[in-house]
């Protein structure tokens, strides 16, 4: 940095900036605290209302709860096997793609992206798509969330923009010393890029873990369900039970301490503190991860 | 390619030579790319036959390929169907306002914190802007819906306690677009501020010092120095917004969406979502789905065309 | 719906298999219905037996089973029914209605693709379960304000009690400010706030003065009716979050005494309290009946019912299922009393007992724990195969057994048992006039803009939120326009077909 007195103007805005910068970080972080702090409390005693800052009545029975519930259990185990999964495999098929179209010699490469764009523009809806992952024997399996998102478009313009930078010399050395494309690939182009790696493998991630339309939608066995959609139903559920048609049995629940929405809170925070967790570790390549690029007109 | 007719046959025929040696050499790449090419023609290309359905009489008996043709009729159905204008509109001005308010957004958050000098500051409130792209729409509704609730909240309880009225925001029809838009900033301002601070951090420092020696002030510094330094990205970034101008961002308005609000909510996605799964019309609702992809396509490339013009960064 | 984890060894599964030689697995879904049923036949992919509703008509579900029946991907039934037992008789008139029958049934050339799962039975009114709806209060408010809430009858008197009771300042067990009146999940049911302006009848159809028939959306009592619900929302009366609730959210409200009134069944109304312990703990603000209100004409509110189901759950067979008999087999015999006691009470000295009238009764240890409000026996029961696989074609329990569900007896709500009486069941005789308009040539485009999907609903609700009496007026009249101007006018000619065709029959009921 260039040692220049700073400006009074340029204070006013520094201080301004930080209290800003400060009060928006409160703005996004405030909810989670909140949702933690009711995952901490008793759920009766939450419905009380008041407690914002710190648990009134601390309690670990709503994670007990949760972690009893063999669904909730069992689907946390799904979202995170399909995520590490997910993850392996789009890096690396889409690193194959992006070198492939970073060399600018490779004839096609132009309408090979166009080719790829195109898919996500149109569609041809959801029956035809439904029926074709039944076909492949997808609804009733695992694969469903791994193999039909392995390749995104998105993600493949953004490690291509970054293979773009890598200068083609280097490729071109390479050859001269005998190295084929997978070495050149793997041993210099992989290396090179760990920061867009890091980067995308939080992408890719992210979008796993979260993604809850898929088993909603093409996910027959219920018993494969991820997290993600696990949560979705019970937030968005209209009835609590679907007994209420069904006859008059009143059906006493025991008095319980937690209540539905302390579970849900539990719930909620154990889906988003994996991430959390992992992303500190991820946070270090980002200064230079994402490039989004072009091809110069 | 520029094949003039003067090109005589002899040349075309290297020429063609040329290309076949370039292919051979790089066959192995070809092989890279091959499970790419296979999967979007299996789970991207294949199913698309389906959006023959849209000029179709869907019997169940007689299946997509098999069900009689009856042309333009769904497009005509719901071109004039009372709906029509209400959705494009709501979705337009939808998307409209997430251009105008949304699109921007990341790009002030990673200039105000590209001019923070604390790291360990710049990476708290990086982190924290971050969490709420970690959860999904409906964990985020039901945020809102406790924070804002009238019987109870937090707002409305420091709005009563200041002598104002409690005001039902989730509900309230005037409420609905500053709600979409502010949970939409909220959610991915700052997920989206990973991109442009990358990008800043690519911006040569020493321009920077050259500019702050010929006098020049911050302001003018982001506005010649900054934004040119970015713009490939802001470019980029921008296509792709325009490109989903008319996804107006699903979750999110099906899960806000209010009786009160009904009129000015319904968007082409999630009218599509009820007349199809809800209703069945298949047809009718692959017809909406078709409509909505030309058009975005359409968008697409002209903004594409534009910005390779004005800002030299295109997609393809 | 939730079924035993092992669908195949648990205990009464075994008792059938030993007996029949058949087991049969659930499989539930956990998206709506309709939904699933569209994705279902439109794919292709279907299990051998489907459990879904059939309402009637062509709205919803029933639209999609029709579609599907109409192309063939039914087996017919016909021909199979009678062989069996206790399945013979699904289609007898007074089990179903003759409307039923003519209208959703026998309409493919002969063939009968459902098999009705209705709760009547011919001759027998205790068939018929009393849903007690209805609206309740905290009983400590008309104490409080000096209101005897049977005393309620109007809309007018209804609301001067709603009024009086958000101005005294009442507070919630946990001394927050309470709202007024609430609903369970989105909405259900606040048309009972308006019970006042409904006439006493079946269909949406309604008789003018000339005797003309017209639909009930056109006429001026629809528009004061939901005017007063507008009211209500403008007033801060009703519950602005209830349109969008979950049954979550509103059991808070419920339960913890926030809403000091809500409408929906009584029972759903009650268990809200017993799950946050006020029942127990503030016996004094259980909620208690308000009125019953009395319909527009006066007479006092009944649960309306016509003699034999309009519509009912359904179960079918796609052309896929291999193995009709052995799936026919089953039905039988879980419809037949002996099935229906081993899977409603399980196995005799291990889960019941015979009673002196030679009834079936759960055993004490049982029944004191469901007594206790311990859900866990439930769930007991519920793995050794007991509570959820009983199909109901024709309902004997309570001829049977003298409770219509194991416990019902000894586990009775007092209160409720009270209210059942207030609001009787009522059975009316006819032919809904509902059920003879299918016949208008373009029905199917009649039903598509005016009844199915949520077109009224959306126009209403708008219409409650609308910031003056006028403007919501005006809603209301445009959602008239709407239907009058659909389609150049075709409701008005659909409305003339429905006053023929009203004469062709003298049972005709609305």
């Amino acid at each position: 940095m260039a040692a220049i007195k700073e400006t009074r103007a340029q204070r006013v805005f520094q201080v301004f900036n930080y209290i800003f910068l400060t009060l928006f970080g409160l703005a996004t972080f405030y909810p989670f605290w909140y949702v933690l702090v009711a995952s901490f409390n008793q759920g009766r005693d939450f419905t009380r209302g008041g407690v914002y800052l710190w648990p009134r009545a601390f309690t670990l029975e709503n994670y007990g709860m949760a972690f009893d519930d063999d669904r909730i259990f069992s689907s946390l185990g799904i979202s995170v096997a399909r995520t590490l999964i997910g993850v392996v495999l789009g890096l690396f098929f889409t690193a194959l793609v992006a070198y492939a179209v970073s060399v600018k010699t490779l004839p096609g490469r132009t309408a090979f992206t166009f080719f790829f764009y195109f898919t996500t523009i149109f569609g041809g809806g959801m029956i035809p798509y439904y029926m074709l992952l039944r076909d492949l024997g997808l609804t009733k399996s695992f694969w469903l969330y791994v193999l039909p998102s392995i390749y995104s478009f998105f993600n493949f313009l953004l490690m291509r923009t970054n293979f773009d930078t890598i200068p083609n010399e280097l490729r071109e050395s390479a050859q001269l010393d005998g190295a084929g494309d997978v070495r050149i690939l793997f041993q210099i182009y992989v290396p090179l890029s760990t920061p867009i790696i890091a980067t995308l493998a939080l992408f890719i991630g992210v979008g796993h873990w979260n993604d809850w339309f898929t088993a909603a939608y093409y996910q027959t066995d219920q018993d494969l369900w991820p997290a993600a959609t696990l949560l979705q139903r019970l937030l968005s559920e209209a009835t609590a039970s679907s007994t209420i048609k069904v006859g008059q049995e009143t059906n006493i629940a025991t008095l319980q301490s937690y209540t539905s929405q302390s579970l849900q809170m539990a719930f909620v925070m154990l889906l988003t503190m994996p991430i959390v967790v992992v992303y500190p570790f991820l946070q270090k390549y980002y200064v230079k991860g994402v490039m989004v690029g072009s091809v110069k007109g | 390619m520029n094949n003039s007719a003067a090109v005589i046959s002899l040349e075309k025929k290297s020429k063609r030579k040329e290309i076949w040696k370039r292919i051979k050499e790089h066959k192995i790449l070809y092989l890279f790319l091959l499970p790419c090419i296979v999967s979007l023609l299996v789970f991207s290309y294949y199913p698309m036959y389906g959006a023959t359905l849209a000029f179709k009489d869907y019997k169940y008996n007689l299946g997509i390929m098999g069900s009689p043709w009856v042309g333009f009729k769904h497009f005509e159905d719901f071109i004039t169907s009372p709906e029509f204008w209400t959705v494009t509109r709501n979705t337009i001005v939808i998307s409209g306002l997430k251009i105008i308010f949304g699109f921007p957004a990341p790009i002030i958050l990673a200039l105000l914190l590209n001019e923070v000098k604390c790291t360990k500051f710049k990476r708290a409130v990086q982190t924290m802007s971050y969490l709420p792209n970690f959860v999904s729409w409906v964990v985020v509704v039901t945020l809102m819906t406790v924070v804002f609730t009238p019987y109870g909240g937090i707002v409305n309880d420091i709005r009563k306690s200041m002598g104002l009225e409690a005001i039902f925001f989730m509900g309230e029809k005037n409420y609905f677009y500053p709600m979409v838009v502010l949970s939409d900033i909220w959610k991915n301002a700052g997920w989206g501020s990973i991109v442009y601070l990358s990008a800043l951090s690519g911006v040569s420092q020493e321009l920077y010092e050259a500019a702050i020696i010929d006098g020049a002030g911050r302001l003018k510094c982001t506005w010649h120095i900054t934004l040119p330094g970015i713009k490939g990205t802001i470019g980029i970034m921008f296509i792709f917004a325009v490109g989903g101008i008319l996804n107006a961002g699903f979750d999110q308005i099906l899960l806000l969406q209010q009786p009160a609000n009904n009129e000015i909510s319904e968007i082409l996605d999630t009218f599509t979502l009820k007349t199809g799964l809800n209703y069945g019309r298949f047809e009718y609702a692959t017809a909406i789905g078709l409509f909505k992809s030309v058009f975005a396509l359409v968008l697409m490339s002209l903004t594409n065309f534009i910005s390779q013009k004005f800002m030299e960064v295109g997609i393809w | 719906m939730k079924t035993a984890s092992d669908q195949y060894n648990n205990e009464i599964a075994t008792a059938i298999r030993d007996k029949i030689g058949v087991t049969i697995e659930f499989e539930g879904i956990m998206m709506s219905e309709t939904e699933k049923l569209n994705l279902m036949f439109a794919s292709g992919d279907m299990p051998d037996i489907v459990n879904a509703p059939y309402w009637g008509g062509d709205t919803g579900e029933t639209a999609v089973i029709k579609k599907a029946e109409r192309e063939g991907r039914l087996l017919p039934l016909e021909e199979e029914l009678p062989k069996y037992e206790n399945l013979k008789s699904v289609y007898d008139i007074g089990r179903v209605s003759q409307a039923y029958l003519d209208q959703d049934i026998d309409i493919f050339e002969g063939h009968r693709y459902v098999i009705p799962m209705t709760l009547g039975v011919p001759g027998d009114p205790n068939s018929y379960t009393n849903w007690c709806y209805g609206v309740f209060v905290r009983g400590d408010v008309p104490e409080a304000l000096g209101i005897d809430p049977t005393t309620i009858k109007t809309s007018e008197d209804l609301y001067n009690f709603m009024v009086a009771a958000r101005d005294y300042g009442f507070k919630d067990i946990n001394g927050n400010d309470c709202l007024v009146a609430t609903t369970f999940h989105e909405g259900w049911d606040y048309s009972g706030y308006g019970m006042n302006f409904a006439e006493k009848k079946v269909t949406s159809y309604t008789q003018l003065d000339d005797g003309t028939y017209t639909y009930d959306a056109l006429t001026d009592a629809w528009v004061e009716r939901n005017l007063f619900y507008w009211r209500m929302v403008n007033e801060n009366l009703l519950d602005k979050e209830c349109f969008k609730c979950n049954d979550n959210q509103a059991n808070e409200k419920v339960g913890n005494g926030t809403a000091l009134f809500a409408s929906a069944q009584y029972s759903v109304v009650i268990n809200a309290t017993k799950m946050t312990g006020m029942y127990d703990a503030n016996p004094e603000m259980r909620y208690v009946p308000v009125g019953p209100l009395n319909y527009a004409d006066g007479s006092s509110l009944v649960q309306l019912e016509t003699s034999g189901a309009t519509g009912s759950g359904v179960i079918f067979f796609p052309t896929t299922c291999q193995n009709l008999d052995a799936a026919l087999t089953w039905l039988d015999y879980v419809n037949s009393e002996e099935g229906m006691r081993l899977c409603s009470y399980g196995i005799e000295g291990v889960t019941y007992h015979f009673n002196e009238n030679n009834q079936p009764r759960l055993n004490d240890d049982i029944l004191e724990r469901k007594i206790a409000g311990d859900t866990s026996v439930d769930d007991e029961l519920r793995e050794m195969g007991i509570g959820y696989m009983a199909q109901v074609t024709g309902d004997h329990r309570y001829t049977w057994w003298g409770e219509k569900a194991p416990g019902d007896e000894a586990n009775k709500d007092p209160d409720l048992a009270a209210y059942e009486k207030l609001r009787p069941v009522e059975i009316v005789e006819g032919y809904p006039l509902s059920a003879l308009v299918n016949g208008y040539e373009n029905y199917e485009t009649v039903s598509q803009f005016a009844f199915q999907g949520t077109t009224m609903n959306d126009y209403c609700q708008r219409a409650y939120f609308a910031d003056t009496e006028e403007e919501a007026r005006q809603i209301l009249k445009d959602y008239q326009d709407y239907l009058t101007t659909q389609e150049n006018g075709m409701f008005l000619d659909f409305l003339e077909y429905a006053n023929e065709v009203a004469k062709t029959r003298d049972d005709v009921i609305i």
